[in-house]
């Protein structure tokens, strides 16, 4: 029997979907791909309060073929009724499956409900990794020494997903690439969404809508973006990074958006140390990693734009929770719409 | 200013729906904690919310009938029907808050790339910053709406640069 990998992520007290229910669907659903023979058994299903986007569920499968009985820890992801964002389930798939002949360390992508018909809504399954994410581990209560080591690991992670081979991959068979337009298009993907999302009208943004619109960067290479990329979705087992997670948001792009992500003001606490790791010793770590230039003026559009994006996100937050698909209540933040104003406009 | 009232208080009943059907007590105090946050950020801010309106609407008004006269003629012709029509309507300062909203959304866009269009942003940015500053809905402390800053001045306007 395959051994079971320890619980990957910390579980917190949650509520909604019966986890009676979603065994039995669970049960169904992976009995159904390994056959009647497989006596697949669901166990020990857990909903875990991890990734704001997404209801996800621990559990445990047995199930035994030719080789004997086995025994995997997994996880299901499955769609709420709203959030702050609407992804594809079946593309976040696509881009965990590509994934799995690359250096990035990330799960393994089992099964793809993309239409809910077996588990109510899209889904995916995943092999569970070992190790908790920690939003703020860079600023935690380890030793400096330590932190700034972590911060440089995770700088190296970014590096790695940069570097990956996105056409060997075959990632472009699923994946558009905007080539040096990335910004352009990244933007006009996101004011389409608060397009179709807003419910009132938002001066704010289109004050920032108006300014990211005058001068987008061009893209100096097309490379797979995480876009999430934080620690809240990096798994630690001890100091071992073992998986990058939630990659829904994953596109080809400019690699310029994650720097600018993950530098971006509101981000700071959860990426750079004050006086020990801040954002040119990253940009150099970087640099000296990948071989490949950071382009400071660059980093700040995407800066800017990381703030709209999130603010995008509240708006999408916001009607969800109106239309009774979700109950934790987002809008547009003081701080998210104030840090906007300061960088388009100008104190 | 979404969510309305009557919508927040929708979103705390289906949270506490939720606990009426939810088996564990782990899960039901996370809930019931998640309903009282809520309604404590509810409470906090339903007094001061007409006033906050009252004072972002004449704010707005204010900063817009400034700018109109620079405005190409259809957008100033909404302006001035907008401006004016709410002033004498005297009616819900919710929907009259949407309407200056969309104004002013339309008008940022409408500006030009010139020094009186900067100018302009500026004094609408100003206005928006204390904006978020005073929104009930928006801190657990707000600055008070009779304590924002007031908006652009007259005089910082750039119709008013242009006529000194």
């Amino acid at each position: 029997m395959t051994a079971a990998r320890p619980i990957a992520t910390t579980p917190n007290a949650v509520h909604g979907a019966s986890d009676v229910t979603i065994a039995d669907q669970l049960e169904r659903f992976i009995g159904g791909v390994l056959g009647p023979n497989s006596a697949a058994h669901v166990v020990a299903t857990e909903r875990v309060a991890t990734g704001r986007s997404r209801e996800n569920w621990l559990f445990e499968l047995t199930w035994s073929d030719a080789g004997g009985e086995h025994c995997e820890s997994l996880i299901a992801r499955r769609d709420p009724d709203g959030g702050l964002i609407e992804t594809d389930r079946g593309a976040e798939f696509a881009v965990l499956q590509a994934l799995e002949g690359t250096r990035v360390p990330a799960p393994r992508a089992r099964w793809l409900d993309a239409d809910g018909a077996a588990l109510g809504k899209p889904s995916l399954v995943m092999v569970r990794l070992p190790g908790t994410c920690d939003y703020y581990v860079i600023n935690g209560d380890r030793p400096e020494t330590e932190r700034v080591d972590l911060a440089r690991r995770f700088c190296e992670l970014l590096a790695t997903v940069h570097q990956t081979d996105w056409r060997s991959a075959g990632f472009d068979g699923f994946l558009s690439d905007p080539g040096p337009n990335a910004a352009a298009h990244e933007l006009a993907h996101w004011n389409a969404v608060l397009e179709r999302d807003r419910l009132e009208s938002y001066p704010e943004l289109a004050l920032a809508a108006r300014w990211l619109g005058k001068n987008p960067p061009t893209s100096p290479r097309t490379v797979l973006v995480h876009a999430d990329f934080k620690a809240g979705n990096i798994l630690l087992d001890d100091d071992e990074i073992t998986g990058l997670l939630d990659w829904e948001l994953a596109h080809l792009g400019d690699p310029h958006e994650d720097l600018g992500w993950i530098t971006q003001p509101l981000r700071r606490r959860e990426h750079l140390i004050d006086n020990a790791w801040g954002a040119e010793d990253l940009f150099a770590h970087y640099e000296a990693v990948t071989g490949f230039s950071v382009d400071r003026a660059a980093v700040h559009w995407w800066n800017v734009f990381s703030t709209y994006k999130t603010a995008i996100m509240q708006v999408s937050g916001l009607r969800s929770f109106i239309e009774g698909r979700s109950d934790e209540l987002y809008q547009p933040s003081a701080a998210v719409l104030t840090n906007l104003l300061e960088a388009t406009v100008g104190q | 200013m979404r969510p309305t009232i009557e919508e927040h208080l929708r979103g705390i009943s289906r949270t506490l729906d939720e606990v009426a059907t939810t088996r564990s007590i782990e899960a039901s105090a996370a809930l019931l904690s998640d309903a009282q946050k809520q309604l404590q950020r509810l409470a906090g801010s339903v007094s001061i919310r007409g006033p906050f309106l009252r004072w972002d609407n004449d704010a707005m008004a204010t900063l817009m009938s400034d700018l109109a006269p620079r405005l190409p003629d259809p957008l100033r012709q909404l302006a001035a029907h907008v401006i004016t029509a709410d002033a004498a309507a005297n009616g819900d300062e919710h929907a009259r808050n949407e309407r200056l909203r969309s104004l002013m959304t339309s008008i940022v866009e409408a500006l030009p790339d010139d020094d009186h269009g900067d100018q302009a942003r500026r004094s609408i940015a100003d206005h928006l910053r204390a904006r978020a500053a005073a929104n009930p809905a928006l801190h657990k402390h707000p600055q008070r709406w009779w304590d924002a800053p007031t908006t652009a001045e007259p005089t910082d306007t750039p119709t008013d640069k242009a006529e000194t």
